[in-house]
């Protein structure tokens, strides 16, 4: 097999720096990010090339061309012995050979099998190889070794650069930890977003395993249903054709997304807004340092109808009392802001203040004292039973919509996912809750280190899978996102970042940082991304799948095996409107 | 020895390094760059080439130098009769000793007046000169007393011809490339030269 030819040879390096490899071929036939292999003594190491070096071995020959050499045999044997390229492999796993099944063809089985067992596998590379060892590109064994996944949990994200071998993500153990997709506008990552929600979504229950379910905050309405691509090339098929009943999709107040109705509406009741939710919008609404304690006496006074009593007051109405004296005195009328404030020991133009300010949230369309039937608990009824919900913003999408609505469903739902792992914990018998995944497009608005603290995505990013919720952090810029969520991220897929703050944000918390930067920033623009973190174990550049015919029929294929919702449950659900 | 030898001289002085070799002008048959031999024994031999061939005066030749009207005759006579013998001064590549072949120094160099060779069977010099390792004694010279780079281009080209074989000169071409990739002021013009005697090359697959 070609691949199995060698393409140079260990001149030195450590297990810091990497490895010094002498190039045996053209250096056109290798590129940065190019998986490679070596075999020294009993262990196998595998890496990436991280850079291509000239040299030469006396810098005349690199400066001067031997123009005076009129045999283009001479000429080119002194440049093959004299000029040379080295590459730098960055090492990053290791693995047992085990026997030679030449000399002892059992004990090679018994080894094969413990590999197959997953007692023995890939390891951290912990020492080096030796001089002089011939290095070669994978191969598809290779690449199996490395990125093979349960069949069933197995979803291929792409393909090795050079080889296009496949590279498989393990979906199921992808979900257990946060992660993240990143990329500069234009890099693909709505497609690669909806690749990997397809992926999670097309899993099934196995055994006592529960499938994960999904709910997507869809702040540019990309995801539901089919939009058209920006080149004009046709359709990117929504997820609502790919998974049918399977996914709920749901719209923010009472609107149609991109022409399609959704299943439901997103009504939000007074009573669904806390103080805290309210604190998250400081800087949108401009809120005073005062608005704190103005908000907790509101809180105090009216539990969870302050936000709703709070709007039935009228700032500024008066009304004329007869002092002792006889005399005709104006004071704050009963029902007004002043009244309250003054009751409650509160700076009555502070109230005042905070009331015209809220009173942009409260005059949101999808904002009502109270609604009809509870869409947050059909919400989370849906994702317990393993339904996949796309919540849809449409016209509501500027940043406060999207800071107040997702905060507040993500604060409930997690609420409930606590609550069902403390049960399970209580009760030997109860059921661990299904793991979910919550996905946030425009991570660094919600994310970002003045918010992190507060919002329930900072809390759900640090508690990691203790409660069985995990977030998929969608961003073009994350630098802005907090370095403590960053940190938590286990699985990081990202396309070409052209901004050195985003590309140190992206690899916080990784190891070969300084190896991996470069190839980052020298990624194709478009279908190139990066595979790196907890889930995938050694960072891996692949040219991404595209989301086409090919991949839909593949989903469609997945889904089959899927138990559908019946027409009675699918009725259950939408009579809670 | 084969029955092709021609004897070329006998040994002044030697040392493991090398040898000088004295002839008669007669028995000048042997160029800058060929390869020779000089017995030790019955059957042990030292291989060397040929880098320096000098030809000194003598207190007659100075006398003659100064006459007018020199005669043919007398110039003849002179260079037949000569008071001191012609030098050949032989770079030590190679011996073969019990029937084994190796290129390197002798343990021993030869002796006084052992006789000295011009390797002339193609089968031998074939044999010497399959392995290239030999060039590496000549790039390991000393380049005050050794003309290194005009001795490869000399022998390189000598032995193509002799061979009759591009091949051959190209692998030891390669190997001249890779004992002097560190020095670019003596590779290059040793690879311009050979460029141009051997145009042959060319078609040469690399």
């Amino acid at each position: 097999m070609e691949e199995q030819n060698p393409i140079g040879y260990i001149v030195g390096g450590s297990l810091k720096e990497g490895l010094f490899v002498r190039l045996s071929v053209s250096p056109e036939k290798v590129q940065e990010g190019s998986f490679v292999v070596c075999d020294s003594g009993d262990w196998r190491f595998y890496g990436l090339i991280t850079n291509l070096a000239l040299g030469a071995t006396n810098p005349r020959f690199a400066d001067e061309r031997p123009s005076r050499i009129e045999s283009p045999f001479i000429r080119n044997a002194l440049m093959g012995k004299t000029l040379y390229t080295t590459i730098e492999m960055f090492p990053t796993l290791m693995m047992d050979r085990g026997p030679d099944p030449g000399t002892d063809p059992s004990a090679y089985l018994d080894w094969q099998e413990e590999v197959e067992k997953g007692k023995i596998g890939p390891q951290p590379v912990k020492t080096v190889p030796a001089h002089h060892v011939s290095v070669r590109l994978a191969d598809k064994a290779d690449v199996d070794a490395i990125f093979k996944a349960p069949e069933e949990s197995s979803f291929v994200i792409g393909h090795t650069l050079e080889q296009q071998h496949p590279i498989n993500l393990d979906l199921r153990k992808l979900v257990k930890r946060s992660m993240g997709i990143f990329g500069a506008t234009g890099t693909g990552k709505s497609y690669l977003t909806r690749m990997v929600l397809a992926g999670v979504m097309s899993l099934t229950d196995k055994g006592s395993e529960k499938a994960p379910a999904t709910i997507v905050f869809d702040m540019h309405n990309e995801y539901a249903f089919d939009v058209q691509n920006p080149d004009g090339t046709g359709v990117a098929r929504g997820l609502s054709y790919l998974f049918g009943k399977k996914i709920q999709t749901v719209a923010l107040g009472k609107q149609t997304i991109r022409a399609n109705r959704p299943d439901f509406d997103l009504l939000l009741s007074a009573k669904d807004i806390t103080p805290e939710d309210v604190l998250l919008l400081s800087g949108m609404l401009n809120l005073t340092d005062t608005a704190a304690s103005t908000l907790s006496a509101l809180a105090s006074d009216f539990k969870e109808n302050w936000f709703a009593k709070f709007m039935a007051m009228i700032p500024g109405k008066m009304e004329e009392i007869e002092t002792e004296s006889g005399k005709l005195k104006k004071v704050p009328a009963p029902d007004s802001v002043e009244f309250w404030a003054n009751d409650s020991n509160v700076h009555p133009k502070a109230a005042a203040a905070l009331h015209n300010k809220l009173m942009r949230v409260y005059r949101k369309e999808y904002v009502g004292e109270r609604q009809a039937g509870n869409p947050i608990n059909m919400i989370i009824d849906a994702l317990q039973n393993g339904r996949h919900i796309v919540l849809s913003f449409g016209k509501h999408d500027d940043e406060l919509d999207y800071l107040l609505v997702s905060n507040i469903l993500t604060r409930r739902i997690r609420e409930k996912w606590v609550e069902l792992t403390e049960q399970s914990h209580l009760d030997a018998d109860e059921k661990k809750p299904r793991p979910l995944v919550i996905a946030i497009e425009e991570a660094h608005k919600l994310l970002s280190p003045q918010l992190s603290k507060q919002t329930a995505f900072g809390i759900i990013a640090r508690e990691l899978r203790k409660y069985f919720v995990t977030l998929l952090v969608v961003d073009q810029r994350p630098s802005g996102i907090d370095d403590e969520v960053m940190s938590q991220l286990g699985t990081r897929i990202t396309g070409w970042l052209g901004d050195e703050d985003d590309i140190r944000a992206v690899l916080t918390g990784l190891a070969g940082r300084d190896q991996l930067r470069g190839m980052l920033a020298r990624l194709q623009e478009k279908e190139e991304v990066l595979l790196l973190g907890w889930g995938v174990k050694m960072p891996i550049p692949v040219r991404s799948r595209r989301y086409d015919e090919t991949f839909y029929e593949e989903m469609k294929g997945r889904k089959s095996s899927t138990p559908q919702p019946s027409g009675d449950e699918i009725d259950d659900w939408l009579s809670y409107g | 020895m084969t029955s092709m030898d021609k004897e070329i001289g006998r040994t002044l002085r030697a040392s493991t390094e090398g040898f000088v070799v004295g002839c008669r002008v007669e028995q000048l048959t042997s160029s800058f760059g060929d390869l020779v031999k000089v017995k030790l024994n019955e059957t042990d031999v030292v291989y060397g080439l040929i880098y320096k061939i000098d030809i000194d005066d003598d207190p007659l030749v100075r006398r003659l130098v100064l006459l007018d009207g020199l005669e043919p005759a007398m110039i003849e006579d002179q260079r037949q009769n000569r008071l001191v013998p012609i030098e050949m001064s032989v770079l030590a590549v190679g011996y073969n000793i019990n029937g084994r072949l190796r290129h390197g120094l002798s343990m021993r160099p030869p002796l006084s007046l052992d006789p000295a060779f011009l390797c002339s069977d193609l089968n031998e010099i074939k044999e010497f000169t399959d392995d290239l390792g030999y060039l590496r004694m000549i790039t390991r010279a000393d380049p005050t007393k050794v003309p290194i780079d005009q001795l490869l281009i000399t022998h390189i080209r000598n032995l193509c011809q002799l061979r009759g074989e591009h091949q051959w000169a190209a692998a030891a071409i390669q190997e001249v490339i890779e004992l002097l990739r560190h020095d670019y002021q003596t590779l290059v013009p040793i690879l311009e030269t050979l460029s141009h005697t051997l145009p042959q090359l060319a078609n040469t697959l690399p």
